[in-house]
């Protein structure tokens, strides 16, 4: 141990310097590790995103909700941006996730904004629906019977 | 997802910076120009907060909000903190000398090249990021979608939609981005909490740069900012690191307050305080703590700071009043407590949860460690006036979290589709990170000094 | 006075030494991943993969639209003037495509265009992917 270490060692206040030393020694091993790995993920989340398609890009949390891409840009392109929807949900199908009952209405409200989501709305999202209920006719509909439909009079 | 959404968003941001740097002026002057850059993330972040607060009280008295609305806002309050700053004899900043550099600078320098390049590569991660978060899907960016395409707060949206209750300054900062990228895209949103994010970072660095020398600060503040749960969630657009951040930079400003009683610095934490209480309903909560710690450990000179105090809590109070109006107005309620009872079982075992999370070094790497262990260490050997006061207000926030899980009735579980004590609990780790750099360099300089009065 | 030029000296080189601690990680990550390919700016053009010779997934597209209902108007114009066995299929850019699928090399497809431009409309050979 040379002398100026060990006049370091034996001043006053070298327990709280020591402290600090360690803390400081310790947050820079652990910004060692964590630092490249974090710019390596955030590589690694910035190619993920950009290999993304421009709809699952758009669309992003409500590719676990709505069980069909199509249906939320057929209905943003036919219900006009100043009508009112209601969006109706029938028995489960076997395309959709267990997420889709619940808050498929929700994910249709933030998505198809300024459109507005109402009851007893001229436009109907049907999703696997008793479609009886709404009269009207079918303006679109996909092979796993959702549908969107214009309420009868 | 276009370099004009890009460009728009820059935009907006130097607007935010352009009325906070007025308003710092205004409070403190600027000195020179190196002072302006120490000091420029701390402007940005009070940018936004008075124009979130201001935007928020026009959205409340129905105001139309557009690109005229924020605007014509911005132009106001930089003029009134221009006038206010020529009033009172500001000085302009002024080239200054040239800084000398030692061979610790070079600390400082790899600090911000750093920094400069972990933000590089949260922009990058950021830019084309989809919106997976469920609050921000669900809720958050809908309200701004409304406020942006109906110009209001209107009414089926913000009291039907989940968290009725949930301050809108948020909403109307994310607004204000789809006005200033010509869209609700969405996706490149995702840039204005990257902004937010690098406001922080700059704020922290800049208002410790003189207290904290550069070894000690590089080291704890980046180590903060890349803790697992802390880098994969900066960008997602939710209120919760916003809120953070401001309540950090208050606590900050507040335990540099308590030592030097720069009246400016008191000014600029309730400023963001009240931010604070209109970004998430837990800002109250923070604020409350910050505000209660700051009191008790202003005690011995209470004839002095509780009156400035009291001012300061009237006004973080006065900014969350016209937001309850609204709501209160129309109904809604429930966000009391569901039990009064307090169940000293359930207490226990929240109590726990809220110390798991806290030290859980799979979410936040050794910084919750390395910010206790730097509180004893500031409080044998430091500054105990701030060990303390961080302490308390880490305590108090710990037990804040355990208090809301038994009084709303939260399942005891840091599954955060549950109970959202994790994203509360970033508030403790944030404060803690940032705030350990202050104490250690308290401890550093008073065992220093004591060694060299010998 | 030679105390003063050693000081010069020492804060020349450490001024050089900070900007090159500054300048590597600011501009060394970004010209790293540039280097890798510029940065992508989505745009709903994305799906389009032009053809330029024979490939196993060629289609002739009569045109993009963000309306399905043109889309669907615009088939029965194809239809009606001719070119039949076309469909309307939602592409992963969030619109819907005329196109014709039934293309074994890109010359036939390329004749097929022709006729269709020739009747008046857009036809271009594309990947199908």
């Amino acid at each position: 141990m040379n002398d100026r270490v060990r006049r370091w060692l034996t001043e006053p206040g070298v327990a709280g310097r020591l402290g600090a030393l360690v803390c400081v020694v310790a947050a820079t091993a652990a910004l060692v590790a964590r630092y490249p790995a974090t710019i390596a993920d955030l590589g690694r989340t910035a190619g993920v995103n950009a290999s993304r398609s421009f709809t699952d890009r758009e669309i992003a949390g409500g590719n676990a909700v709505v069980p069909d891409q199509e249906l939320l840009y057929q209905a943003r392109a036919r219900i006009p941006r100043d009508a009112s929807y209601h969006v109706a949900i029938g028995d489960p199908h076997e395309s959709w996730s267990e997420l889709t009952e619940t808050y498929a209405a929700g994910f249709f409200e933030s998505f198809l904004l300024p459109r507005r989501l109402a009851l007893g709305a001229p436009w109907v999202i049907c999703l696997n629906c008793d479609r009886g209920r709404y009269g009207g006719g079918v303006v679109w509909e996909n092979e796993e019977g959702d549908a969107i439909l214009v309420r009868g009079e | 997802m276009t370099l004009r959404a890009i460009g728009g968003l820059a935009c907006l941001n130097a607007l935010f910076l352009a009325v906070g740097s007025s308003v710092v002026w205004s409070l403190r002057g600027w000195r020179t120009w190196r002072c302006y850059l120490r000091l420029a993330g701390l402007a940005y972040l009070l940018g936004v907060t008075l124009l979130g607060v201001v935007w928020t009280f026009l959205l409340v008295s129905g105001v139309p909000f557009g690109g005229a609305a924020i605007l014509l806002s911005a132009a106001l309050v930089c003029a009134v903190a221009l006038g206010v700053a020529i009033r009172l004899g500001r000085t302009r900043p002024v080239l200054g000398v040239p800084a000398v550099l030692t061979r610790l600078s070079l600390f400082a320098v790899a600090g911000v090249a750093l920094a400069g390049l972990l933000a590089e590569a949260l922009f990058r991660g950021a830019r084309l990021q989809g919106l997976y978060a469920f609050d921000a899907w669900a809720f958050w960016i809908p309200k701004a979608e409304a406020i942006y395409f109906f110009g209001g707060l209107d009414e089926q949206v913000f009291t039907r939609l989940p968290g009725p209750t949930y301050p809108p300054l948020l909403p109307a900062l994310d607004a204000a981005a789809f006005h200033a990228m010509g869209g609700a895209d969405v996706v490149t949103l995702h840039l204005q909490f990257w902004f937010l994010t690098f406001g922080f970072l700059a704020a922290a660095a800049g208002i410790l740069w003189r207290h904290v020398p550069s070894w000690i600060l590089w080291p704890m503040l980046l180590l903060t900012f890349v803790a697992p749960r802390a880098s994969g969630h900066l960008t997602t657009p939710q209120a919760d690191f916003l809120l953070d951040f401001l309540f950090c930079t208050a606590a900050l400003l507040g335990a540099l307050w308590v030592v030097d009683r720069a009246p400016w610095r008191l000014v600029a934490a309730t400023t963001l305080l009240g931010g604070a209480v209109l970004t998430k309903r837990e800002g109250a909560l923070l604020a409350a703590i910050l505000l209660f710690a700051l009191t008790l450990f202003t005690f011995d000179r209470r004839r002095d700071a509780w009156p400035k105090l009291m001012l300061a809590a009237g006004a973080v109070v006065a900014a969350g009043v016209p937001w309850r109006i609204w709501y209160a107005n129309r109904g809604i309620g429930g966000e009391a407590p569901s039990s009064a009872a307090l169940d000293l079982g359930d207490a226990r075992e929240a109590l726990r949860l809220s110390l798991d999370v806290f030290f859980d070094i799979s979410l936040w790497s050794i910084v919750p460690v390395l910010a206790f262990a730097s509180v004893v260490l500031a409080a044998v050997w430091g500054n105990r006036r701030q060990a303390v006061l961080l302490g308390a207000i880490l305590a108090l926030i710990l037990l804040g979290g355990a208090w809301f899980t038994v009084a709303f009735e939260l399942p005891i579980t840091a599954d955060e589709a549950l109970n959202p004590i994790v994203r509360y609990t970033a508030s403790a780790v944030l404060l803690g990170g940032v705030g350990s750099a202050l104490l250690l360099a308290g401890v550093w300089e008073r065992c220093s000094t004591s060694r060299a009065r010998r | 006075m030679q105390h003063l030029e050693s000081e010069t000296m020492t804060q020349q080189r450490l001024r050089l030494l900070a900007a090159g601690i500054a300048l590597v990680p600011t501009f060394g990550y970004p010209f790293g991943v540039l280097a890798l390919g510029t940065p992508p700016f989505p745009t709903r053009d994305d799906c389009v993969h032009v053809a330029t010779g024979d490939a196993e997934d060629l289609e002739v597209v009569y045109g993009r639209l963000d309306d399905p209902v043109a889309a669907d108007e615009l088939l029965a114009e194809v239809t009606r003037i001719g070119f039949v066995g076309a469909e309307v299929e939602f592409d992963a850019c969030g619109r819907w495509k005329v196109s014709y699928d039934a293309v074994e090399t890109f010359a036939q497809g390329e004749a097929l265009a022709e006729h269709v431009r020739e009747a008046g409309l857009e036809a271009r050979v594309e990947h199908e992917r």
